[in-house]
């Protein structure tokens, strides 16, 4: 598709012609002198979608884009079927849209149910519609009797849940959820993680989630978008990103995971294509000869490792894991936005090689 | 890691959402019913209503003593009322003004008290994040806020004024105070009205320059009395009573001057000047909350 | 519940540890923050860990003098550290919560609060300019703290914690805010200060993190120690739940047969994609027979990885 032409406008059924339900064409936005956002383009599948970047990258005015807080300068924005260019379309277009704010935010002097209730009403559900879907998305985030009492009360893992209850309100096919993992204890992170899966994979949601956190986004995201200096550097599925390779893998042993690295890097060994490399304490990365060397067999999509395992229980030594190499989210990541080489070594070494 | 399921399912909405919503309604019953939450606060409309409840006896004893007194003399359209009746009457309007000048203080308290965290809270505790993430305007969200302090700041003055008035009109024979004042009770609500309405924008400008309620309620207490107590002393000093236009007080003097009749001090200026002040002190506190609620909106 | 002790004695040169704790305890009116807490911690770097209002941040501010005990024994680098100027100095302490004068400059900040250590407004000076430095805020450290962003607050509040080069850092959750390149700088500055010879107690929820840094840590839960050790230790120890592996291979079904025929195996289940789930009773057992096993059957074994032996799993077991 030429650049210069008009996009065709989506059909009315809701997405663009993959489906995609947020999709941006040249997106810009200045503030003076300053540039928030330069040429942002991109198309967004349903289901759980990471928004990833350094501090100033831009997200922030992106989510203001989103809803329609901030008047793009140039570009558009299309939210399923519906593109606002005028002030109450950008108004309307915040029905469409959860907005879970990554600060504390209250409104003072009310319970938990009459906050939930009163935002519904904003939006424009009935007040009756906003009592019920108040009480039906607090059971959902599992906000129980608490619902009840003063919001001034509340834990940390307490007011997270409302703001998303709060951001679910009205059911809106786009969810924005900035750092809903904040200040979370581990089980609290893992029931709100639990939560923006099921919504993005198993209701089909658009949730756009801002994390620094990476290994969250990695696990609970299909795709993602990496934004650096307000441009897209980076836009992939997860899977695809981070795929794991065929000949190369991450070899923990132990104990005596030299005398693997020593048998491995013998002169016979080295010849039939087998390498070792070490990178932390008892964790290596082991290059596996690859088989398919002949022309018309296909090159080998997963690891073998039986070879190695023989090796292995040949030595006598305990292996505790052995995966495909693969890049990890924070690689990936620091590749796009960083542009030194990613130093893979020190971030895969699990063990602090400190101690 | 496959997602952990959990206890409640996600139930979608198959309900309507409405094209626009009164987001200004829905602020101001949200609004009205959080500051009725605390209930210490009625105690400041005791003096209100204990005034109410003596001036309503004074007025309906004021009718009820001439009672006798008037005779047939009355009847429906074109007649003169008697002397006694007129009497009666001047009596009443001299009660509600007096009723008025007397509550006029503790409705600033009472519009200070239920105003001054409105909007600063809001700002502390971020809530603007929420609001604006919805389809509110500037205006609606003020208009809320100012519906909420007008509540209770009306709650203050305008009901006593009315309660008050319609004892009157009731007492009076054959509901005469309303044909021979009707115009005067027009003016008395109309005054109440924008009592209440330029002090309760004073007080939501004050409290969306700040982040905790307690210095927006000094301020804004501290500003009408310091304005009074400064208008005060330059016109005794100066012996010129147009030092009181710097003040609300002063402004609203001349305002019932002008408009209910009174007469019991002297504001020596053209009654147009006041129009003028109060215009451009409306006009000043409205952009102040513009421009705050701009930057509220902004930041979410 | 019984506590799991899973220490490492001599697991450095200098045995000596820096925290001792014995019976410690401190209520706030009627609300526990510890009960009953004994710990040692030795030199290295040491994760804190526990959920909200277990009493970790109580535990941080009893170790680094905010707080007296209310009872019990608290020795900190030797010294019982409530209102100790002695042990101030050799204590870095990045707190969590905002205490940065917005009209000060970051290096001001720091250099002021070196000072307070006994050294010269010169060396001072230094300091603060090496400490930022290597929190990758030299470009912004002479502007005033109110324009910074939530991550470089956080990271002058570590910088002012190094800066004089103590012999104990205690971090709480210093990692929050930080976006995913100050968070590997942070990391990097941790494991350099841990290769250096300074001890690091750090919490954090969030338990990946942790992981990258150390592999011991001390988990306390309704104001108890639950855990403490190598979190692998920690987790052979729990013994009562078998230890769970994933495997993918090729021939999933033959692979399969063979490994229920171990003694040990508990449970083996299939799922698609070639993927089997794997329970048993004596992990090193299994360790030491499935590699033979494996090259035995060659079922095309393409991964094993372990199920539940992260911190996150450990946790998860201890606490529920």
């Amino acid at each position: 598709m030429n650049a210069t032409t008009a996009p065709t406008p989506p059909r009315a059924t809701g997405g663009g012609a993959d489906g995609a339900v947020i999709r941006l064409a040249g997106l810009a936005k200045r503030y003076g002198k300053v540039t928030a956002l330069a040429d942002i383009t991109m198309s967004l599948p349903p289901g759980p979608v990471g928004l990833l970047g350094p501090n100033g990258a831009g997200k922030t005015t992106l989510i203001k884009v989103l809803l329609g807080l901030a008047v793009p300068t140039a570009g558009e924005v299309w939210i399923g079927d519906m593109r606002p260019t005028t002030r109450s379309e950008r108004l309307a277009l915040r029905r469409r849209v959860g907005y879970m704010p990554e600060s504390d935010c209250l409104i003072p002097g009310t319970s938990a149910i009459e906050l939930v209730s009163t935002l519904g009403k904003l939006m424009g559900l009935t007040a009756a519609d906003a009592m019920t879907r108040a009480h039906e998305v607090l059971d959902y985030v599992q906000l129980d009797e608490a619902r009840y009492r003063p919001i001034e009360g509340f834990s940390t893992g307490m007011k997270q849940r409302l703001k998303l209850a709060q951001a679910l309100v009205h059911d809106p096919p786009l969810l924005l959820l900035d750092e809903p993992t904040n200040g979370l204890d581990p089980k609290g992170r893992r029931h709100m993680l639990a939560l923006v899966e099921d919504l993005g994979r198993v209701q089909k949601k658009n949730v756009l989630l801002c994390s620094h956190l990476l290994p969250d986004v990695e696990k609970t995201c299909d795709h993602v978008v990496v934004m650096n200096q307000g441009r897209v550097a980076l836009q992939g599925d997860v899977a695809t990103l981070t795929r794991a390779e065929a000949t190369r893998v991450v070899v923990k042993t132990v104990l005596d995971g030299e005398r693997l690295a020593e048998r491995l890097a013998a002169p016979e060994l080295a010849r039939a294509g087998w390498s070792i490399e070490t990178l932390g304490r008892e964790t290596y990365r082991v290059t596996l000869p690859d088989a398919s060397r002949a022309a018309d067999m296909p090159a080998a999509t997963h690891p073998d490792i039986d070879e190695l395992l023989a090796l292995v229980a040949s030595l006598g030594v305990l292996v505790e894991s052995v995966e495909p190499a693969r890049s990890t989210l924070e690689e990936v990541f620091l590749g796009a936005v960083d542009n030194r080489t990613s130093p893979a070594p020190q971030l895969r070494a699990k063990r602090g090689d400190a101690t | 890691m496959k997602a952990t399921t959990h206890a409640e399912l996600y139930r979608p909405f198959r309900g309507q959402l409405r094209r626009s919503p009164s987001t200004a309604l829905v602020l101001a019953r949200s609004g009205i019913r959080t500051a009725y939450r605390s209930k210490w606060p009625l105690l400041l409309f005791a003096v209100p209503l204990i005034q109410t409840i003596v001036r309503c006896f004074i007025v309906y004893f004021a009718f009820s003593l001439k009672d006798s007194g008037l005779g047939a003399d009355l009847g429906v359209g074109g007649k003169v009322a008697s002397a006694a009746l007129l009497q009666a009457f001047s009596n009443v309007e001299q009660q509600i003004v007096a009723l008025l000048t007397i509550t006029q203080f503790f409705t600033m308290i009472v519009l200070a008290w239920y105003g001054a965290g409105l909007i600063a809270d809001d700002r502390r505790l971020k809530a603007h994040l929420l609001y604006f993430a919805r389809p509110v305007t500037k205006s609606g969200y003020i208009l809320g806020k100012l519906l909420v302090v007008g509540f209770y700041g009306s709650l203050a003055i305008v009901l006593p004024a009315t309660v008050v008035i319609v004892v009157a009109v009731f007492s009076s024979p054959d509901w005469a105070f309303v044909q021979e004042r009707g115009s005067k009770i027009l003016m008395v609500e109309l005054y109440a009205l924008l009592w209440v309405f330029i002090h309760a924008l004073g007080i939501l400008a004050i409290s969306s320059l700040t982040k905790r309620k307690i210095y927006a309620l000094v301020a804004a207490v501290g500003f009408f009395v310091l304005t009074n107590a400064v208008a005060a002393f330059l016109s005794e000093a100066l012996d010129d009573s147009r030092w009181w236009m710097m003040s609300m007080f002063g402004n609203f003097g001349a305002l019932a001057n002008e408009w209910l009749g009174m007469r019991e001090r002297e504001f020596n200026w053209p009654v147009e000047y006041t129009y003028f002040v109060l215009v451009g002190v409306a006009l000043a506190f409205t952009a102040i909350l513009y421009r705050q609620v701009g930057r509220m909106e902004r930041e979410a | 519940m019984t506590k799991v002790d899973a220490s490492v004695t001599g697991h450095s040169a200098e045995s000596t540890p820096i925290v001792v704790a014995e019976s410690l305890g401190r209520w706030y009116g009627e609300v526990i923050g510890l009960g009953d807490l004994s710990v040692t911690i030795p030199r290295g770097v040491t994760g804190l860990v526990g959920p909200n209002g277990a009493g970790k941040s109580t535990f941080m501010k009893l170790m680094v003098g905010e707080l007296r005990p209310g009872r019990g024994t608290l020795t900190v680098l030797g010294f019982a550290p409530f209102a100790n100027q002695a042990l101030y100095r050799r204590l870095g302490f990045a707190p969590q919560q905002d205490a940065l004068y917005d009209h000060m400059t970051g290096r001001a900040f720091v250099r002021d609060l070196v000072r307070l250590a006994g050294y010269s407004k010169h060396e001072a000076d230094d300091r603060a300019v090496r400490a930022l430095g290597r929190l990758e805020l030299t470009a912004a450290m002479d502007r005033p703290c109110g324009g910074y962003s939530k991550g470089m607050r956080q990271r002058v509040r570590i910088a002012q914690a190094i800066a004089h080069d103590p012999e104990l850092l205690i971090a709480d959750e210093p990692l929050t805010g930080l976006d995913p390149l100050a968070r590997h700088v942070v990391i990097e500055l941790l494991r350099g200060l841990a290769r250096e010879g300074t001890s690091v107690i750090v919490s954090s929820h969030v338990l990946h993190e942790l992981e990258a840094l150390t592999d011991r840590m001390v988990l306390i839960h309704r104001g108890r120690l639950l855990a403490q050790g190598a979190v692998r230790e920690v987790r052979k120890l729990l013994s009562r739940h078998p230890s769970k592996l994933h495997i993918t291979a090729r021939e999933p079904r033959r692979l399969a047969r063979a490994l229920v025929a171990l003694e040990h195996v508990e449970s083996v289940r299939l799922h698609s994609e070639g993927l089997l789930d794997v329970e048993t009773r004596d992990l090193a057992a299994f360790q030491a027979e499935f590699a033979a096993l494996a090259a035995r059957e060659r079922a095309g074994v393409r991964s094993l990885e372990s199920g539940d032996a992260s911190l996150e799993a450990v946790f998860d077991y201890l606490v529920n």
